[in-house]
């Protein structure tokens, strides 16, 4: 491609020097060839004319017609004449042959005429007829009187000659010369393109030298040519290939060496992560069980009669197991968030709904601190997963409970251009804006406040921001230090739905649940204990069974119970939700069941909505199991 | 005849001083109508002959008619003037004062013109060396050359129509007939031409501008080539032309009797009368002479013609 424009180029070059100087020479020689033409048919015209008026001379001067007309038809055998005329002095015609133009001398004399025949293709030529002057060069010759004697026109001759031939000879001489022109034009071609590939030959061999080195074929010594034009050029280019092949060599060496190191030190961070997580989610488990029947036994415990100062411990005590589990709900949230198999649950939530959860949530928190929980109804409905939702803003609420030791925490939401926007606001003591990033980092906590066990673990703001990421709403922030801080969740509004979908968990009536009869599965000898404890101390009727087994052999034995309350896993490769399953078709109806685990794992969590069984995450707070008891009631 | 005798020494004597003296010297003015060709080689052999016959050595002023004008010395020292053709007469003849004439060179009938021209402003003496030949002679001449010939055609111009009857009178003495024509300015040559070719054996041609020119020779030499009508001319420009024969004089010989003539006078004769050349000059156009069947011998012809005239 290259090469045939540089081709070009040189072609131009060269032939259009060429051209010129061939056109201007064969336009030259056209024109000198054309003039000599057109002066040789003038001439032969003078000549004939001339040659008329001497041959008629003598008849003329003899008064001889016959020998006129001879003379005349003589010259009209020649080839182009198309008519011939002489005339008397008088300007009477004597002698005449082919047709003229005009018949009188006076027309054929007339100016301009002759120029308008000429462009009819016919010249038109007049000479006088002189008598034959024979200079006498004696004594008896008088100079002043041979001068008078001046000898008069005896007539006129007129002479007509067609041009055609010579156009047509003219034609031919611009054939010959675009003839000439086109072969010297062809030849000057020829050689330039001939000479063209002489020059760029050598350019075209260091080109395709460039374009392999290009191609990253490093190897091009052999094309080196010792008698080539542009040796020196392409010995050049040959070192610069081999120093690029080394200095690629030694680049790629050193970026695989960069590369192995990386690699390590990545495998290295992604073990510490997977261990990390590993240990999150183990912990998270296996401290799920104690802390679930730990919360149960001090829920019972509270229930039974004491003195004062036994109630403030006992009150501790359960604000203690409280803390520890909030700790254990959200190092459970962060280990689903890392597995990623959180579901989303996109829909219209009813943000005033979700202020009231929020509220009821944590204005005991508030209230304890001394602060107080402003929240502003709102009539928007957002775009959102409900329970993720109201997880962050319950986490943003909680930390700006934590962080502000007087004043006020506001919540509210306002309408935006693009949506709305979920606001809380605090008068706490405002994050410092070199911390506005790190915040939102796992187990990250502002060094004042690192070591406060009322602060967590530093992972409320990780949630939020990961649940965000994963809704697609915007997390913002405004703070400055001893100002307060403003957070704000941004997500599409959206109109509001007929009705709220009932949330299982919240949305119950409060009421009694004594005198229920309830079928508990647990295979957890301490859970079993803390939690038959726990319901028997609210009045209800329990049965406990280990396994599947057990628990159809105490349905058989006595009358069906009014709920049935399973764990998932039940050792044996059992589980919950084919127990209720079992019992459901023993007993012949749709049992009311609940299944309660500490298993995050998504086909679990599947498993249970498409058994349609409402799911308490473990450890289950005491509020809770008994919300559900009553709503299973009535 | 001691007296006369003295008389002649004592007039030598005189003569010598006069020759002595340069403002008295015997001073001829030689003027030429053209200081070339044959005038010149006119004057070369007047000058010669004029130096090898006088005695007297006169002093020689070559001159070309505009030096003339502006000569004091040719127009009142000179004892003689030369003038040499037709234009240097006439430019002489413009001067009022002058001396002595010998016009030679001229046609008998431009001098007789000039002359009478010129003694309107005055008269001084004037002789002519004719340049024309004598009728007779040459109407011996054709005689001789052309035995048969008995009608001779004559073309008359305006001018040389004066010759007519002494041309006439030539012819019938030696039995010849005359076949004449006058040509009228503005009417065409060709009538007069035919009627004087007209059974003419011979066209004999008389100077006179008006019927042969530059531009009508040619003209007349071909229809009397045609008509086989031999031209006895008077020049030999015409018998390179196509004349058969011409009878003239030539330059030298008109020089040396204009030579002769001026020693006349020179020596105290008087001017002689004006003259006819006497040597003369035959010159034939072989090629005419044998298309036309003839033979002529120009210098047996000039050694009869000569002696038909030296017969007493």
């Amino acid at each position: 491609m290259m090469g045939r424009a540089i081709r070009m180029r040189m072609a131009l070059a060269s032939v259009l020097p060429v051209l010129l100087v061939v056109l201007a020479i064969v336009f030259l020689f056209w024109q000198d060839r054309v003039q000599d033409l057109e002066a040789s048919h003038q001439q032969r015209l003078d000549l004939l004319v001339h040659q008329v008026a001497v041959f008629s001379a003598y008849d003329m001067f003899s008064g001889n017609t016959a020998g006129l007309q001879a003379v005349v038809q003589e010259l009209q055998r020649q080839p182009g004449v198309l008519a011939v005329r002489v005339f008397d002095a008088r300007g009477l015609a004597l002698a005449g042959s082919g047709a003229a133009s005009a018949d009188s001398l006076q027309a054929l004399a007339a100016p301009g005429y002759a120029e308008l025949q000429r462009q009819r293709q016919r010249d038109v030529r007049i000479e006088k007829i002189f008598p034959a002057l024979l200079p006498m060069e004696d004594l008896y010759s008088n100079a002043a009187s041979d001068q008078a004697l001046l000898p008069l026109a005896l007539g006129s001759a007129v002479v007509e000659v067609s041009r055609q031939a010579l156009e047509g000879e003219k034609r031919q001489a611009l054939l010959t010369a675009a003839w000439v022109g086109a072969i010297g034009v062809l030849l000057g071609g020829l050689l330039a393109f001939r000479l063209g590939n002489w020059v760029v030959g050598p350019l075209m061999r260091v080109s395709d030298m460039v374009k392999r080195i290009g191609q990253g074929n490093f190897a091009v010594g052999a094309a080196v040519a010792r008698n080539d034009p542009l040796h020196e050029l392409q010995a050049s280019l040959d070192q610069m290939a081999k120093r690029l092949a080394w200095g690629r060599d030694e680049l790629e060496r050193q970026v695989a060496e960069v590369t192995h190191a990386l690699r390590l030190k990545k495998e290295q961070a992604e073990s510490a992560t997977l261990a990390k997580s590993r240990f999150l989610a183990a912990a998270s488990h296996d401290l799920r069980q104690p802390s679930h029947a730990l919360g149960m036994f001090v829920a019972r415990l509270g229930q039974l009669p004491m003195d004062g100062q036994m109630r403030q411990l006992v009150d501790n005590l359960e604000f203690s197991v409280q803390a520890m589990q909030d700790l254990l709900d959200g190092l459970l949230d962060l280990s689903r968030l890392d597995a990623g198999n959180l579901p989303l649950r996109m829909g219209p939530v009813d943000v005033n709904d979700l202020f009231n959860q929020v509220r009821h949530a944590l204005q005991a928190m508030a209230e304890a601190k001394g602060l107080r929980l402003r929240i502003r109804p709102t009539t928007l409905w957002a775009d959102s997963d409900a329970a993720l939702l109201q997880r962050m803003l319950t986490n943003l609420v909680t930390n700006a409970i934590r962080y502000t030791e007087q004043g006020s925490v506001l919540v509210a939401c306002r309408r935006q251009a693009q949506g709305l926007s979920i606001e809380v606001w605090d008068s706490g003591i405002g994050i410092p804006a070199q911390h506005h990033q790190d915040i939102f980092k796992e187990f990250y906590q502002l060094s004042s406040r690192a070591g406060d066990r009322n602060f967590g673990l530093g992972l409320g703001l990780n949630i939020v921001q990961r649940s965000a990421e994963l809704l697609g709403h915007r997390i913002s922030l405004r703070s400055h230090p001893g100002c307060g801080t403003r957070f704000a969740i941004g997500m599409e509004a959206v109109q509001p739905a007929l009705s709220a979908p009932p949330d299982a968990a919240q949305s119950l009536l409060p009421g009694d649940v004594s005198g229920m009869r309830l079928l508990l599965i647990e295979d957890n000898p301490q859970v079993q204990e803390a939690v038959r404890g726990l319901l028997q101390s609210w009045g209800c009727q329990v049965q406990v069974a280990v396994d599947q087994q057990q628990a159809l052999e105490l349905l058989h034995g006595a009358s069906p119970p009014d709920a049935i309350l399973s764990d998932y896993h039940l050792g044996g490769g059992e589980n919950g939700i084919q127990a209720i399953q079992a019992l459901r078709a023993a007993a012949g109806r749709p049992l009311a069941a609940c299944l309660m685990s500490g298993d995050s794992d998504e086909a679990f969590l599947q498993a249970a909505r498409a058994a349609d069984l409402p799911l308490l995450h473990k450890p289950v707070r005491p509020a809770k199991l008994r919300s559900l008891l009553r709503h299973m009631k009535s | 005849m001691a007296g006369i005798a003295l008389f002649t020494r004592l007039g030598l004597a005189l003569a010598c001083w006069c020759l002595a003296q340069p403002a008295q010297a015997l001073l001829v003015c030689v003027v030429s109508t053209d200081k070339a060709g044959a005038y010149q080689e006119a004057a070369e052999a007047f000058s010669r002959e004029l130096a090898r016959i006088s005695t007297a050595r006169p002093e020689l002023q070559l001159l070309g008619t505009a030096d003339y004008l502006d000569s004091t010395a040719c127009a009142q020292e000179a004892r003689l003037v030369v003038a040499l053709g037709s234009e240097a007469l006439r430019q002489v003849s413009t001067r009022s004062t002058r001396p002595a004439v010998i016009a030679a060179l001229v046609p008998r009938l431009g001098f007789e013109r000039t002359l009478q021209e010129s003694r309107r402003r005055g008269s001084a003496p004037v002789a002519a060396l004719y340049l024309d030949q004598p009728l007779g002679r040459q109407v011996d001449l054709l005689r001789l050359a052309l035995p048969r010939a008995r009608r001779v055609g004559v073309l008359w111009g305006p001018e040389s129509i004066q010759q007519q009857g002494q041309l006439g009178a030539a012819l019938a003495a030696r039995g010849l007939e005359m076949s004449d024509a006058l040509v009228t300015e503005g009417q065409p040559l060709i009538d007069p031409l035919r009627a004087a070719l007209q059974d003419a054996d011979v066209l004999l041609a008389m100077a006179d501008s008006a019927v042969y020119n530059p531009s009508s020779v040619s003209n007349i030499l071909q229809t009397s080539y045609r008509a086989r009508t031999p031209l006895m001319a008077f020049s030999p420009a015409y018998v390179k032309a196509g004349a058969l024969l011409s009878l003239h004089s030539t330059p030298a010989q008109l020089g040396l009797q204009a030579a002769a003539m001026a020693h006349q006078y020179l020596q105290g004769n008087g001017l002689p009368a004006s003259q006819y050349p006497q040597d003369f000059y035959i010159s034939t156009n072989a090629y005419v002479a044998r298309s036309l069947g003839l033979t002529l011998e120009p210098q047996a012809l000039y050694e009869r013609l000569y002696k038909l005239e030296k017969k007493p």
